[in-house]
């Protein structure tokens, strides 16, 4: 038995999820479920998590975070990507979702200010924020770059802009936060998480001054099998799109998954721990490279 | 996007009506009623005598020891806490883990301040439960390792809710200082009988000083509010902060002032030793305290300026201090060299 058989037999039997067991179903770790049971060829349960996807999707195309919320829909993107995983298995699901959410991500915009020299980045660049109406910030902005790729949107004036402003916040050793380099002068720290998500969203992207490989380096020198399992997840799934997957990769995954944690990390840890596993036949993966 | 103007958020020195829980003794309206009648020259006597007052409890602390669960258990007592209450009602205690990092312990809350916590509410009957919501970071469980807290919890069996991710229940604005309509909280914020608010005292490169009001951000959850939690910034960082407090009456303050945070707080500051705990039931007069103790004008700090007698009294004569005197202890914090920050020195 693999180790992942227990995790995707979870996933499996509850693939609309929450981000805690017994909690209320939302966006994210359902897009998540659902792109990970495709990757694992289980059409039948990766549709239901669609399917919910589907029936939360508002009028406008956006996606909300939670059952019952109408607000905020940082989670469109992810929907997307989840609708896009099943195209493998059935090209015409969900087409007319897709078309809606990504006709609601383009139209969607952070909101930009002038030069300021208070923060290190450009603040006239706009991608997406968390919440509409303020800034934009390295993983909503990450997940719509992936989802507009997904959607054919490579070269799109919005991608572009928005791949802009990912390079742009990446600190100069490499790595990045949730999206400061610089605050009144004084470089910031980076975390592995936002640093995985960010470097597969920029996969694929002209390097000329390096500063994406510096971040894949900056991956490379902080996972271990001590990382906990979010940013495990993230960093490998980032590092693979780069072809950097660390030898060790999957006994850590091994280890991670037979680690006991008191940390209720729900489904979506499962998610992204069989997400990780996939070197290839994963849309996150292969998406960049196309 | 964080652009603060304090400048814009002068503290309302006119205003006297406390609000949201705080109640007049029957004596204080009795002669505030009669000044009041004497009329319009006799107002500041009215203010002084109607305004709210609190205690703040000061206890030194050599360290994160084992001597802590006995400071805690009589400043708590001391400052007022009625604990034969607690019995069978739900506690949340909720430190700071804003962007825990192994390497900057003085940037969040100690582990021990929070394990003794526990062990003095629930020999009091209380049901503990420990709740953040990093402002910075998604990974909630690396917050948890990188401040050390995932063993202890897991050792003393004390539950961690996850605040960013927590179910939310919807709360209308009722302090009305930012121009949001409400907040949606986590349902284990809004169905607690007593939330415990543990912050690292810092110095904070936007407001000065932040400590048990501010650490109050860390209650709203980061899937409706982003990380950071820019719709925040977006609406006013002092308004918010009042807002959020007013939001949530049900709260105490343990500050853990014993290894701190000077300079560029709240993330990238410089450890500074002070060796103390503060602690009280109203969260105004124990950030004005922890201000004392940094050598801050209280009133320059734009939340503290917003709630001084609305949300709780900042001004030293209206807090009673227990425990040690404040003026030994004081020691002049290192603030950021800025324009918002110049007022912040006491005159």
């Amino acid at each position: 038995m693999a180790w992942w058989d227990r995790p995707l037999q979870e996933l499996a039997s509850e693939p609309c999820c929450g981000y805690r067991h017994g909690s209320s179903i939302a966006a994210e770790p359902t897009s998540m479920a659902a792109i990970a049971l495709s990757s694992r060829s289980n059409w039948e349960s990766a549709r239901r998590a669609a399917d919910w996807l589907a029936s939360h999707q508002a009028a406008d195309g956006s996606v909300a975070v939670r059952e019952g919320a109408s607000w905020p829909v940082w989670t469109t993107p992810l929907a997307v990507l989840a609708w896009q995983s099943l195209a493998s298995h059935d090209k015409t699901l969900y087409r007319s979702n897709v078309e809606r959410a990504s006709r609601w991500i383009l139209q969607a915009r952070s909101e930009s200010a002038p030069e300021s020299g208070i923060t290190g980045h450009d603040t006239r660049l706009t991608a997406w924020p968390w919440v509409v109406g303020t800034h934009a910030w390295v993983e909503p902005t990450a997940m719509a770059v992936l989802a507009l790729k997904s959607c054919g949107y490579a070269k799109h004036a919005r991608t572009r802009e928005a791949v802009r402003l990912l390079v742009d916040r990446l600190l100069p050793e490499g790595g990045c936060n949730y999206g400061n380099t610089t605050v009144l002068g004084r470089m910031l720290r980076p975390h592995v998480q936002p640093t995985g998500l960010a470097v597969l969203a920029l996969a694929g992207e002209p390097d000329a001054k390096g500063a994406i490989a510096r971040s894949a380096d900056y991956l490379s020198r902080n996972v271990s099998g001590e990382t906990t399992a979010q940013s495990l997840a993230w960093a490998l799934i980032g590092l693979t799109a780069h072809g950097r997957r660390p030898a060790e990769a999957d006994q850590w995954l091994h280890d991670m998954s037979t680690r006991q944690s008191p940390f209720d990390g729900g489904q979506l840890r499962n998610a992204v721990l069989l997400l990780a596993a996939q070197e290839n036949d994963c849309l996150l993966i292969n998406l960049p490279r196309k | 996007m964080n652009k603060p103007d304090p400048l814009d958020h002068v503290p309302d020195s006119s205003a006297s009506e406390p609000r949201c829980g705080l109640k007049l003794t029957r004596r204080s309206v009795l002669l505030g009623g009669s000044l009041a009648a004497a009329g319009l020259a006799a107002y500041p006597v009215y203010r002084e005598i109607v305004a709210p007052r609190a205690a703040a409890f000061l206890a030194k602390a050599s360290g994160y020891d084992a001597s802590l669960t006995r400071i805690l258990h009589d400043g708590l007592i001391a400052a007022g806490l009625q604990v034969e209450s607690l019995h069978g009602k739900s506690v949340l205690l909720k430190p700071n883990l804003v962007e825990p990092l192994r390497s900057a312990p003085h940037m969040t809350t100690n582990p021990a301040m929070v394990v003794a916590a526990a062990e003095v509410f629930r020999s009091w009957g209380a049901r503990v439960t420990v709740g953040e919501g990093p402002g910075h970071v998604r990974d909630t469980e690396m917050a948890l390792v990188e401040g050390g807290m995932l063993e202890p919890l897991s050792h003393e069996e004390l539950e961690f809710i996850d605040l960013n991710y927590d179910d939310v229940v919807w709360r209308e604005n009722r302090g009305r200082q930012s121009g949001l309509d409400g907040f949606f909280l986590p349902r284990a914020v809004a169905e607690a009988d007593l939330i415990v608010s543990m912050p690292k005292l810092k110095t904070h490169h936007w407001m000065g000083v932040t400590a048990s009001m501010k650490n109050l951000y860390g209650i709203l959850p980061g899937v409706q509010y982003g990380w950071p939690k820019n719709v925040l910034h977006y609406a006013g960082i002092p308004e918010t902060v009042f807002d959020i407090n007013a939001a949530v009456p049900n709260t105490i303050a343990i500050v853990d002032a014993i290894e701190c945070m000077e300079g560029d707080g709240p993330i990238m500051g410089t450890p500074r030793k002070l060796g103390l705990v503060i602690i009280g039931t109203n969260l105004p007069a124990v950030d004005a305290t922890a201000c004392r103790l940094m050598e801050v004008d209280a009133r320059q700090v734009p939340y503290l300026g917003l709630a001084a007698d609305r949300l709780g009294p900042i001004s030293e004569r209206r807090i009673e201090q227990r425990g040690e005197n404040w003026r030994p202890l004081a020691q002049r914090f290192e603030i950021i060299d800025a324009p918002h920050l110049r007022d912040l020195r006491p005159a």
